[in-house]
C-alpha cells in the first residue's frame, strides 16, 4: 500500500519535473557565461531557483503546444508533442547536470538548512497523510478537476485555443488560457489516464503542490522576519491552514493555487532596494507572463501586488524619515479594509458570471465565519499581536511590507466581488508571515527549548483545526467513508466505456445529470453538452424525460440535445442512470435549471428508481450496455 | 520577566485558539453517519431519516406490562461548561475526521448516569450501554420510520406503512414475502430494515431471548440478557445480503 502510494506520488511528479527540466534549457546561456551566479546556500534559494525554471518550462511548454498544433494535424499532434517533450527534457537535464558541475562549489546548504528542509517535507507528509485517511488515491475533492482533465482530454486531440470556453463547454466563465492545461498534458504526454488512474495522478500530483505551498509559507516568513526559527511557524501555518471554501490554495491543484503560489515565491526574490532600482528583470517579466496567462482575476491581483512592490521598494529610496512613512503605510493599509469594504457594499455585483456569482457574493459575517474556520482563533489573536510587533520591530523595511501587503489583500477578500475569497490565494501568504511573526516575537528570547515546544503545541492546535475544518469540508460528498465527487463504481463505468473505446467516437454524447456528465467527462473524456455547466435547454430535456414514458419522445428530445462546440452529427447517446441522476430529478424544477444546485456527492440508485430503469429495459432503442447495483448506461440509437 | 509573559502568553493564545472551531463528532459507516444526540446514538444516511438508540426507550423485560428503564422526567439536562465540553471534544474532533473515532454519548438522569458506546469494525457497529441498575433482562430498543419496510430473514414482513410499497420492493427485488405478521414477536436471527427513497440496509441481529417489532411506535424491541451489545451491521445494497 505504502509502496503502492509513493509510486504513484512519483509517477504523478511529472507535471513539476518535465517544465523543470525543459526550464533547465535557458541554462544554456548561463553554461556559457563567465560572470559569477548566486551562491546558492539556503532553501529559499534552492526552491526560488527551481520555481525559476519551472515558469520559463511552462512557458515554453505552453508556447510550443500552440505551435505544434498550428503546424501539425490533430491525429499527429499528440505523438509530435511527445517527441518534443522527451527531446527537451533529456537536453533540460544535460544543461542542468552541467551547469551542476560547472557551480557545484556555489551550492552550499548548511546542516542547518537541511534540517530545516527536512522538517519541511516532515510536516507535509504528517498533514497529507491526515487529509489521505478520507480522501486517498481513489478520491477528486474539487470537482474543477473534471474541467481541468477534460480539457487536457482535448487538447491532446489537438482542439487548442488561446480561449478555454472555445475548447470545452464546461467553461462558464474566461477566467483563464489553457496554460495549466498545457502544462498538466506536458506531465500526462506519455501517458494520458483515464478513470482510476486520473484520481491516482491527481492525488499525487497534489501532494507536490501541497508541499510547494508549505515551501512558499516558509520562504515568506523567512524572507520577511529573517528567521528560520518563524519560518518553520510560517511552515506550519501553511501546512494546516486550509482555506475550505473557494480558495483551497494549499490541498487543491487548480490554476488559481498554483499561480497564487508560485508567485508569492518569485515576489520575495523581487522585494528589495535593488530590484526596484531596474526597470523590469528577464524573471520579472516571465512572472508576469506566467501570472496572466496562468488566471486573469488572480494575476490581476499578482500584478497589482508587483506594482506595490516596485513602488515600495522605490520609496524606501526616496524617503528621508523612513519610520513615518512606514508607519503610514501600515495605518493606510488598516484603513484600507473599511474603505474598500464601505465603497463595494452597495454595488449588486451578483449578476456577474451568469448569475452564478449572486450565490457566491457572500456577507462579511459569512467570511469571518469561515475565517475562523481555517484558523480557529489564531487569526483574531495572533494577527493583531504580530501586527504590533511589526510596528515596533527595529529592522522594519521587510515587515512593514508583509504587514501591509496581509492588509491590503485581506480588504480585497472584504470586497463585495463574487467569488473573491478565491483572492485568497494570495492573501493567506501575507496573513500567516503576520501571525508567525507574532509568534516569533513571543518567543524570540526563549530557549530552543521553549522554541520547540511551542512549535509542538502550535502543531497540535493546527491539526486539531485542520482536522475539523477538513471535517467540515468533506462532509457534504463523503459517501461509503470516503470523501470524494466521484465513487468506485464510476471509476469502474469510466473504466469500461473507454476499454469500449466511447471516448474515441464524436459521434457519441453522454447524457445524465449534469453533475454526473461533470464527472464522466473528466474521467473518460466522452463529450457531454457541458457537463455541470450544461445550458438550460439541456437541463430542461433531461428533467422532462424522468417522468415520459414514451420512448419515441423520448429519443426524440434526447437527440434534440447538442454540443456548443462540438458539431459533428450525434449518432448515439449513453445516457447514465445513477443516484445523482435521481436525487437531482427530485429537485424543483427551478433549481434544476440554474446552475448553482448540483448533486456533488456520490450516490446509490434507490429501489424507486427501477421503475424508470424496469421502462427503459423495455424501450425499444435503449440497450443496456453497462450495469452494476448503482449504476446503468444505456446506448440510445436514433 | 517579560520574556515569560510573552511565552505563557502564547500558550494561553494557542490552547484558547483550538475552541474557535466547529467540533464534530461522528463515524461514517458504509453510506450511515453514526452520532451522537442529546438523548442517545443515532444512524442516519441521509439526515432526513434517523434510526434511534436511546436509554428513555428501553425497559425492563415482563411478561405482563413492560416497566421503562428511566422516565423522560428524570432526565437532567447537560450543564457542561461549554470551554470543557469544548475540550472534551478536541481528540473526538481529531479522530473523527480520519473516520477513527467511535461516537458515545452519556446521558445524566436523576437515577444515574447512561452510557452509550459504539465500536466499528469494517461495516458492524456494536453499541453497548452502560446502565445505573443491575442488568437483568432489558429490552433495547431502535426506531425505526413510517416510509420503512422491516422484514426479517425468513421473509416475514413485520411493519410496512403502504402495501403498494410493498408489493414495489417485492417486484423489484423478486422476493415472495409473507404477510404481515400479526405476531410482532421475531422468531429468526436477523431483522432488516429498508426505506425506498434511500439506498442503504439496516442489519440487527437478533439477541438469543428474542425480539418484536412495535409497528405502532415503530420500534424494534431487542430482549436482551445481561445487559448484551445491540450489533448492527450496514450494508449499501440489498444484494450484499442476499
Amino acid at each position: 500500500m505504502m509502496l503502492e502510494n509513493v509510486t504513484i506520488i512519483l509517477k504523478s511528479s511529472l507535471w513539476v519535473i518535465i517544465p523543470v527540466l525543459i526550464g533547465g534549457i535557458f541554462g544554456i546561456i548561463e553554461l556559457f557565461r563567465k560572470a559569477k551566479t548566486d551562491e546558492i546556500r539556503t532553501i529559499e534559494k534552492l526552491i526560488t531557483k527551481i520555481t525559476i525554471l519551472f515558469i520559463r518550462g511552462s512557458l515554453l511548454i505552453f508556447l510550443q503546444t500552440f505551435l505544434i498544433n498550428s503546424l501539425t494535424t490533430p491525429l499527429k499532434f499528440l505523438s509530435l508533442l511527445q517527441i518534443v517533450i522527451f527531446s527537451e527534457s533529456i537536453f533540460g537535464l544535460l544543461v542542468l547536470a552541467l551547469l551542476l558541475i560547472k557551480h557545484k562549489k556555489r551550492i552550499r546548504i548548511d546542516s542547518k538548512e537541511l534540517l530545516g528542509i527536512l522538517t519541511i517535507i516532515f510536516i507535509s507528509i504528517i498533514g497529507y497523510t491526515l487529509w489521505s485517511q478520507t480522501s486517498g488515491k481513489e478520491s477528486v475533492i474539487n470537482w474543477d478537476m473534471f474541467m481541468h482533465q477534460a480539457t487536457v482530454y482535448e487538447i491532446a486531440e489537438g482542439k487548442l485555443d488561446l480561449n478555454t470556453k472555445l475548447i470545452s463547454d464546461t467553461y462558464n466563465f474566461y477566467s483563464y488560457t489553457p496554460f495549466f492545461h498545457t502544462l498538466v498534458l506536458a506531465g500526462q504526454v506519455f501517458n494520458i489516464p483515464t478513470d482510476f488512474k486520473v484520481t491516482e495522478f491527481w492525488w499525487g500530483a497534489q501532494y507536490f503542490h501541497y508541499l510547494w505551498t508549505i515551501l512558499a509559507s516558509y520562504i515568506v516568513v523567512k524572507q520577511l522576519s529573517k528567521s528560520r526559527t518563524a519560518g518553520i511557524f510560517g511552515a506550519l501555518l501553511g501546512a494546516f491552514v486550509f482555506e475550505s471554501i473557494m480558495a483551497y490554495t494549499s490541498l487543491v491543484l487548480i490554476p488559481q493555487t498554483l499561480v497564487g503560489t508560485l508567485f508569492v515565491i518569485m515576489l520575495m526574490s523581487l522585494a528589495n532596494k535593488e530590484n526596484s532600482k531596474k526597470i523590469i528583470s528577464i524573471n520579472e517579466l516571465s512572472l508576469i507572463v506566467f501570472v496572466t496567462l496562468g488566471h486573469f482575476i488572480i494575476g490581476v491581483g499578482a500584478l497589482a501586488i508587483l506594482l506595490f512592490n516596485k513602488i515600495f521598494w522605490l520609496l524606501q529610496e526616496k524617503i528621508k524619515n523612513e519610520e513615518n512613512w512606514n508607519l503610514a503605510i501600515l495605518i493606510i493599509s488598516i484603513l484600507t479594509i473599511p474603505a474598500l469594504y464601505l465603497l463595494t457594499n452597495n454595488l449588486n455585483l451578483g449578476a456577474m458570471n451568469r448569475g452564478e456569482g449572486s450565490a457566491f457574493s457572500l456577507p462579511i459575517s459569512l467570511k469571518l465565519e469561515y475565517l475562523q474556520a481555517f484558523y480557529g482563533y489564531i487569526l483574531w489573536l495572533l494577527l493583531p499581536i504580530g501586527t504590533v510587533f511589526a510596528l515596533f520591530s527595529k529592522k522594519k523595511t521587510e515587515i512593514i511590507f508583509g504587514t501591509a501587503l496581509a492588509f491590503f489583500t485581506l480588504a480585497i477578500i472584504f470586497t463585495n466581488i463574487p467569488y473573491i475569497i478565491k483572492y485568497y490565494v494570495l492573501t493567506r501568504y501575507f496573513v500567516q508571515f503576520v501571525i508567525a511573526f507574532g509568534i516569533y516575537k513571543l518567543v524570540e528570547k526563549m530557549t530552543i527549548f521553549h522554541k520547540g515546544f511551542v512549535a509542538i503545541l502550535l502543531m497540535f492546535v493546527l491539526i486539531t483545526i485542520f482536522s475539523a475544518n477538513s471535517m467540515g469540508f468533506k462532509d457534504s460528498f463523503t459517501y461509503d467513508q470516503k470523501a470524494s465527487h466521484v465513487k468506485q463504481e464510476e471509476l469502474e463505468v469510466a473504466k469500461a466505456l473507454t476499454e469500449e473505446g466511447y471516448d474515441k467516437d464524436i459521434g457519441i454524447m453522454l447524457i445524465s445529470d449534469p453533475t454526473t456528465m461533470h464527472a464522466l467527462e473528466g474521467i473518460t473524456g466522452i463529450n457531454t453538452p457541458g457537463g455541470a455547466f450544461t445550458t438550460e435547454k439541456t437541463r430542461s430535456i433531461v428533467s422532462k424525460i424522468y417522468t415520459s414514458r414514451d420512448t419515441r419522445l423520448m429519443n426524440k428530445q434526447l437527440f434534440k440535445i447538442s454540443d456548443r462546440l462540438e458539431k459533428a452529427r450525434l449518432n448515439k447517446i449513453l445516457l447514465v442512470i445513477s443516484g445523482r441522476f435521481s436525487n437531482w430529478q427530485l429537485a424543483e424544477e427551478e433549481k434544476k435549471l440554474g446552475v448553482v444546485f448540483n448533486s456533488w456527492q456520490p450516490k446509490d440508485l434507490t429501489y424507486y428508481d427501477f421503475e424508470f430503469i424496469d421502462f427503459l429495459d423495455r424501450s425499444e432503442g435503449f440497450r443496456k450496455i453497462y450495469t452494476t447495483e448503482g449504476i446503468i448506461v444505456y446506448e440510445v440509437s436514433r | 520577566m517579560l520574556k515569560h509573559v510573552g511565552f505563557w502568553g502564547l500558550v494561553l493564545i494557542l490552547i484558547t485558539s483550538v475552541f474557535g472551531i466547529t467540533a464534530k463528532n461522528s463515524r461514517y459507516v458504509k453510506q450511515y453517519i453514526i452520532d451522537d444526540y442529546e438523548y442517545g446514538i443515532y444512524l442516519s444516511n441521509d439526515n432526513q431519516l434517523f434510526y434511534n438508540i436511546s436509554p428513555f426507550d428501553f425497559s425492563f423485560y415482563s411478561l405482563e406490562e413492560s416497566k421503562k428503564l428511566v422516565q423522560w422526567e428524570k432526565y437532567i439536562e447537560k450543564n457542561e461548561n461549554e470551554i470543557l465540553e469544548k475540550a472534551r471534544m478536541l481528540m473526538p474532533t481529531i479522530l473523527s475526521s480520519i473516520n477513527r473515532y467511535n461516537p458515545q454519548k452519556t446521558i445524566k438522569t436523576e437515577i444515574g448516569e447512561f452510557l452509550l458506546k459504539t465500536q466499528t469494525l469494517d461495516n458492524k457497529v456494536t453499541i453497548s450501554t452502560e446502565i445505573p441498575m443491575k442488568s437483568g433482562k432489558i429490552i433495547k430498543t431502535i426506531t425505526y420510520n413510517e416510509s420503512d419496510i422491516v422484514f426479517d430473514n425468513d421473509l416475514e414482513i413485520y411493519s410496512v406503512n403502504d402495501p403498494e410499497i410493498l408489493s414495489y420492493f417485492a417486484e423489484y427485488t423478486k422476493y415472495s414475502f409473507k404477510d404481515e405478521k400479526e405476531d410482532a414477536k421475531v422468531y429468526k436471527n436477523r431483522i432488516y430494515i429498508v426505506n425506498l427513497n434511500n439506498p442503504g440496509i439496516i442489519e440487527i441481529k437478533i439477541p438469543s431471548n428474542g425480539a418484536s417489532v412495535d409497528s405502532k411506535y415503530r420500534v424494534i424491541n431487542l430482549n436482551t440478557f445481561n445487559n448484551e451489545d445491540i450489533e448492527i451491521t450496514l450494508h449499501n445494497k440489498l444484494e450484499d445480503i442476499k
